[in-house]
């Protein structure tokens, strides 16, 4: 179990600078800024990458999420979603071609949703927040409604074509769940918001090329501790996670708020020590985290007091279970 | 245990960095004298209007003061000898008085150290890169460990003895009327002799001795892991020794790489990146009872962190990670 880092879209020196400083070898990158005009990411530049993450002895883990509009038409059932994905196959066999070994996916057309005015935390730290019924007159995002049922024949299409081929590129497709987990928001139905909608995903697409970016704040949204247990529970020992995040919230899908990882509602010793127990071998990385007085953009000092807890908690759990 | 750490003077006057202290889940702060406003100017002297001041400012951030440290210059004339001593004495005992009006909880009383006398050329010090290009401090002591004579003037190992229980002598009974803990950091680097200029508190027995020599439930140590280790002694041995005496007041939570008799050098290194499990050390403080604060001491550099703030919240947040994962392991009865 390895803690890294991840979130941000620019691979700078500094970056992997301060990734090695905190002691991980992992890191992930979110939508990447790659040149993608024609819809897809090019060898060289995920190369190019690769090649930087390689003189910094790090390991380029996942890139997590190609823009939407590279496969929007994908998840809307839209004209374009046969162009969108040959693009898609491009992408995937590139980033195989480099040795980029996960392609983390969402299927969020309208994206992730927060309510304004962010929650107050301890010292005046602010935690994102998200409350269902001030969205509750929220206009349609598309031209119209998109059922559950037509949200999952999409899907359906997209990973019968897309798995195979990254089955045979050597890369792995991370489901991350529908942030908040709410059944549907601006007209658009959220699939993957409950224990059965990861399952049903796992299921009936059933590789070792596919997994879950296991959001452990997402999961504790849908239902706190004992929901994040049991998602590792049922998805540990088959191999299918592919990578967590670990972040965690206080309250509900419907109504919950960001919070420091060490004041949320998981028990994240309890965690930490039944993914030992259960044999996860990946890889764990700070998400949002609360804004502090003073800090960058991505939360230098942020993600800084994530990385320090997991470690120790890790650290704690590894005495604990040698005892 | 509570998670603490030090604030220079600078910081009565940026409130938003103290509050940035609270929100990554700091309890408690450690203070030298210097952070109360007008101490200086006063000939090493507290006032109660600084000192309420400084515990409104560090209130108003939502912390409290843990312990207040001593400068090792406020009695430099009593360790050397010279004219001042009893007015760095009154200033002591005065000080000590105020403290205890204030009810802080710890008291930090220097001892003195080897770089105190003249023309000392220093050991040394440098910073060095580690994982990622870090910086963090190198220490060298080849040189000031060859055995030469001590230099003119230079205060005797006796002398060091009287002088320093002299000081504690005017400060104990003081601190124990109104309950303040007092706690005696020792030297750092921890050796008998640094240019051939004494020192008397380096290891574990100096702390016995010096505890015997002013008896009282009030007089103990900061217990400062990273010198404890430095000096070659079983920082575990220790923290049983002295917390089975109900000795260890404050901790110093500092992760060390190299050991000065087995190596002749020594590193300050990341919490998790030296040669203690720090999980390991908070397990017996655990063990031993300790309640008070952990602070990680020493601020090393960072890419791009100018003011450390970073390396800060990397240090409380394993502190804290540390702190909860003995926790559960209580609960569960897990005997972590």
């Amino acid at each position: 179990m390895r803690v890294g880092l991840g979130q941000f879209n620019e691979l700078t020196d500094e970056m992997c600078q301060f990734i090695k400083q905190m002691g991980c070898d992992d890191f992930l990158m979110n939508t990447p800024k790659l040149p993608g005009d024609e819809g897809h990411w090019k060898v060289d530049d995920l190369a190019a990458l690769k090649a930087k993450a390689d003189a910094y002895d790090l390991r380029l883990m996942a890139l997590e999420n190609v823009p939407i509009p590279f496969y929007l038409d994908i998840m809307l059932g839209g004209p374009e979603k046969e162009a969108q994905l040959a693009n898609m196959i491009t992408t995937v066999r590139n980033m195989g071609q480099v040795g980029i070994p996960i392609l983390g996916y969402h299927w969020i057309p309208v994206g992730v949703w927060r309510t304004q005015e962010p929650e107050t935390l301890r010292g005046g730290a602010r935690g994102t927040r998200f409350d269902l019924q001030a969205h509750a007159e929220a206009p349609l995002n598309f031209d119209r409604v998109y059922s559950e049922q037509q949200m999952w024949d999409n899907y359906c299409w997209y990973l019968e074509r897309l798995l195979p081929v990254a089955e045979r590129a050597g890369v792995r497709l991370a489901l991350h769940p529908d942030d908040p987990p709410v059944p549907a928001l601006g007209g658009v139905a959220r699939l993957f918001g409950t224990f059965e909608g990861f399952k049903k995903a796992m299921d009936t697409f059933d590789s070792p090329n596919h997994g879950l970016d296991f959001c452990m704040g997402c999961w504790s949204e849908m239902g706190g501790h004992d929901n994040v247990m049991r998602g590792f529970d049922a998805f540990v020992p088959d191999g299918k996670i592919a990578y967590i995040h670990f972040r965690d919230v206080r309250g509900t899908r419907e109504c919950f708020h960001e919070c420091f990882i060490d004041e949320g509602q998981v028990d994240t010793y309890a965690v930490v020590q039944r993914l030992k127990q259960l044999g996860f071998d990946g890889f764990m990385i700070p998400d949002h985290v609360p804004a502090t007085v003073g800090d960058s953009g991505w939360h230098h000092r942020g993600r800084a007091h994530c990385v320090g807890f997991m470690q120790a908690m890790i650290q704690a759990v590894d005495r604990q279970e040698a005892a | 245990m509570l998670v603490g750490t030090r604030v220079s003077p600078d910081w009565l006057h940026r409130p938003d960095d103290l509050r940035f202290l609270k929100q990554i889940g700091v309890d408690v702060v450690d203070i030298t004298m210097d952070f109360i406003p007008g101490f200086l100017e006063a000939g090493m002297r507290l006032s109660r209007e600084g000192l309420q001041q400084a515990v409104d400012a560090i209130g108003e951030a939502g912390l409290r003061i843990e312990r207040i440290n001593s400068l090792n210059s406020q009695t430099i004339d009593t360790f050397l000898g010279r004219e001042g001593t009893e007015r760095e004495l009154d200033n002591v005992a005065h000080n000590t008085e105020l403290i205890g009006e204030f009810r802080l909880p710890v008291l930090g009383v220097q001892c003195f150290q080897a770089s105190q006398f003249g023309h000392f050329p220093g050991p040394d010090y440098s910073w060095v890169e580690g994982r990622g290009g870090y910086q963090h401090l190198h220490s060298d002591l080849s040189d000031a460990l060859v055995d030469r004579p001590a230099p003119e003037g230079s205060p005797t190992h006796d002398e060091l003895w009287e002088r320093t229980i002299r000081i504690f002598q005017t400060v104990v009974p003081i601190a124990e009327r109104f309950k303040v803990r007092v706690a005696m950091h020792g030297n750092d680097p921890p050796v008998p002799k640094l240019f051939g200029i004494s020192q008397i508190l380096y290891d574990f027995d100096c702390f016995d001795r010096l505890f015997a020599a002013v008896p009282s439930d009030y007089h103990g140590m900061t217990f400062c892991v990273g010198t404890r280790y430095e000096s070659g002694q079983d920082v575990f041995e220790g923290i049983r020794r002295f917390g089975e005496q109900g000795k260890i007041f404050h901790v110093h939570f500092r992760n060390v790489h190299g050991r000065i008799p087995i190596d002749g050098w020594y590193e300050e290194r990341a919490p998790d990146e030296g040669d203690l499990s720090m999980t390991q050390v908070a397990g017996a403080l655990q063990d031993v009872g300790y309640t008070a604060a952990i602070d990680y001491d020493h601020i090393m550099r960072l890419v791009g962190d100018e003011q450390g703030k970073a390396y800060i919240a990397f240090c409380v947040g394993h502190a804290r990670g540390i702190l909860e994962g003995l926790a559960a392991g209580e609960t569960r009865g897990e005997g972590m």
